[in-house]
């Protein structure tokens, strides 16, 4: 038991967080190839790229509400159960989080179509962890106080909500320029999951009450229910000292359970210098029907203890408390099974409006050349741009949204620097700032958010830092 | 490039994080003791009963306090009786606890008058680190009344009875 509240203590607070996979630098950073990732539709002129593999694309996000790490372990003198006590029993609510990510490309490689450079294709390969729990409400609360002074309160057991999964996703992209003002894009998903537990629609409720016969009555409604695929396997390897490299080899092969999914994104181009984007990002499902464990808790039931009422049970030699034991499992039977169940991929939306201006940057393409009428004008790029972006992840307990002010600025070829202000639920304090660097074919980018945080990352919610390395070609001019 | 000897350094800089002292092994100090309540045991006997002669003492087998879950973290707790005579019977009724052997370990007598009007007496018997094991050890639950009244006459009061109710409430260890 001991081992399972550490575990808790170390998830809530060692974990900063990621609120929500916001790659708000990223988005929109079109000098860096993986920004098709967040936009298939995204302007693009690079000629062809390819990421270095595993290093292209690494990002890390944690992150907790309601509560930091300081508020736990700093070394302040203060009795630990009273710390826990204000800000973790008393101090967080069943809306908040904790959540982590990370993803990690394996191959990321693009070309612009020879027939028809109007296209860009892309694909490669990437994988992604996804985590993310609700803070347990009520189930805390029942644990730390009990029911004795909380006759009549109903604990709710819909507290219960986490989700997470590992998983390798293949992706190609087409990214289309229609026409000088609108570049359109598309990219198709498989994902290989390599381990997922879901359990975020669970309902029910326990509460005790003044009996009708005896002093008291508790009543159990519960209906919980906990999906798991792809772990059992690894954890009677682990069990055995065996290797599971095999395992989540195979697994993130296609050998584990599939799904599909796509991407959508536009960019249009109001006038030369003003712009919308938008995009929406997995829109799938994953069918787990491998190495499946689900756990179950359904049923209703109210005791009042055991109940002898004479003359009827004068004597009756029964087993009464077994009797009692029986008729709750009956009741509310806890169950084990393997059922199939598919998973919806956390939807993203993503969408921004922004306006360049400054002097106008000379073009990397080989030509400004087009097959539209009018040239190629729409391609300008300027030294500075500024505007606003708007986020939005389906989560489990519904839509959470960010907004975003940026000002990106352009040192020629060689850098570009990118500074977000972000508010969402969780904070208005989040500075972001990004950097990509080009060092003739080499381009490498660094981007870290809620700068702020850094300044005591124990006192910080959150971090998120991504980072990559590419070889970006523009033809030869 | 001058700018950017310039801004390199402090970017890096701003990423150098920098954090409080922080002590993760204070998670060990977390004691969570929990107080938890529920129903035992309710016996209803009617008036009808004591103007006969056979009213023998009711045994239930309760395994509720032996269970590893409850008796490994039990440390204090208290067991609530409440007890309800609407016959016209003055009665004493004693709650014996018993163990795996049948032995009598701890119990309880209550004297309650008869009615009308109706009579209720509460009562209760309390654990703490001196008897705990008694409160760990009890395998069975036995109530038996004694009349102390005549066996012809009947209660004016509807439905004459006498009703004994139980509820326990534990303090639990959960981590210590």
């Amino acid at each position: 038991m001991r081992s399972i509240y550490l575990s808790i203590l170390v998830f809530f607070t060692v974990c900063f967080s990621v609120f929500s996979q916001n790659k708000q630098l990223l988005y929109g950073f079109n000098e860096v190839p993986q920004s098709l990732l967040l936009n298939p539709g995204a302007s693009t002129n690079f000629k062809w790229y390819a990421g270095v593999p595993i290093l292209s694309g690494v990002s890390f996000q944690a992150g907790v509400t309601g509560i930091t790490s300081n508020d736990l372990f700093a070394v302040d003198g203060v009795d630990f159960n009273t710390k826990f006590r204000e800000n973790v029993i008393y101090g967080m609510n069943a809306k908040d989080e904790l959540s982590g990510t990370y993803q990690i490309e394996l191959f990321n490689v693009g070309f612009r179509g020879k027939n028809n450079p109007d296209n860009f294709y892309s694909f490669g390969a990437y994988n992604e962890g996804d985590a993310i729990g609700y803070y347990f409400e009520d189930y805390a609360l029942l644990a730390y106080e009990g029911n004795t002074d909380n006759i009549g309160k109903r604990f709710d057991l819909s507290d219960l909500k986490t989700r997470g999964e590992i998983v390798n996703v293949y992706h190609f992209g087409i990214n289309k320029k229609v026409s000088n003002e609108l570049d359109l894009g598309f990219r198709a998903k498989i994902y290989s999951s390599i381990l997922n537990f879901s359990s975020t629609n669970n309902n029910g409720y326990f509460i005790t009450t003044e009996g009708e016969n005896n002093l008291l009555k508790t009543t159990l409604v519960a209906d919980l229910e906990i999906n798991t695929s792809g772990i059992i396997e690894l954890k009677e390897a682990i069990d055995n000292d065996e290797s599971v490299t095999d395992i989540i080899t195979k697994r993130a092969l296609f050998g584990g359970d599939l799904g599909i999914g796509f991407d959508l994104g536009f960019t249009y181009k109001i006038d030369r210098q003003t712009y919308i984007t938008g995009s929406l990002l997995d829109i799938g499902f994953i069918s787990h029907t491998n190495d499946l464990r689900t756990y179950s808790l359904k049923g209703n039931a109210s005791s009042e203890g055991i109940e002898v009422v004479l003359p009827d049970d004068l004597g009756s030699g029964s087993d009464e408390w077994r009797e009692l034991v029986d008729d709750l499992e009956s009741l509310v039977p806890y169950e084990e099974s393997a059922k199939k169940y598919i998973t919806f991929r956390p939807t993203k939306l993503y969408a921004s409006i922004g306006h360049d201006f400054g002097d106008v940057v000379d073009s990397r393409q080989a030509c400004n050349c087009t097959t539209k009428p009018g040239g190629s004008f729409a391609d300008n790029i300027y030294k500075n741009s500024v505007g606003g972006q708007l986020y939005v992840i389906n989560r489990p307990r519904g839509p959470q949204a960010a907004l975003t002010g940026f000002y990106q600025h352009r040192f020629g070829h060689i850098m570009s620097l990118k500074a977000t202000y972000t508010v969402d639920k969780y904070s208005f304090t989040n500075l972001g700032l990004g950097g990509s660097l080009q060092a003739g074919p080499i381009n490498m980018y660094l981007m870290a958010d809620n700068l702020l945080g850094y300044s005591n990352l124990a006192n910080s919610n959150y971090a998120s830092v991504l980072f990559g390395i590419n070889i970006i070609s523009w033809g030869k001019k | 490039m001058k700018f950017l000897k310039k801004i390199i350094p402090i970017f890096i800089l701003v990423l150098a994080s920098c954090s409080d002292e922080q002590d993760f092994s204070q998670a060990k100090d977390l004691e969570v003791t929990t107080d938890l309540s529920g129903p035992i045991l309710s016996v209803e006997v009617p008036e009808d009963i004591f103007n006969s002669d056979t009213f023998i003492p009711q045994e239930v087998n309760f395994d509720g306090f032996q269970t590893s879950l409850f008796s490994e973290r039990v440390v204090s707790g208290v067991i609530n009786f409440e007890v309800n005579n609407t016959t016209s019977k003055e009665l004493d009724l004693t709650v014996n606890f018993l163990n795996d052997s049948g032995v009598i370990i701890d119990y309880k007598i209550i004297s309650i008058d008869a009615a009308p009007p109706e009579q209720i007496v509460l009562d209760s018997l309390v654990y703490d680190d001196s008897n705990i094991e008694i409160l760990k050890s009890i395998s069975s639950i036995s109530v038996s009344v004694e009349n102390n009244g005549d066996t012809t006459s009947v209660s004016t009061i509807d439905d004459p009875k006498l009703t004994f109710q139980s509820s326990g409430s534990f303090k639990l260890e959960l981590l210590e």
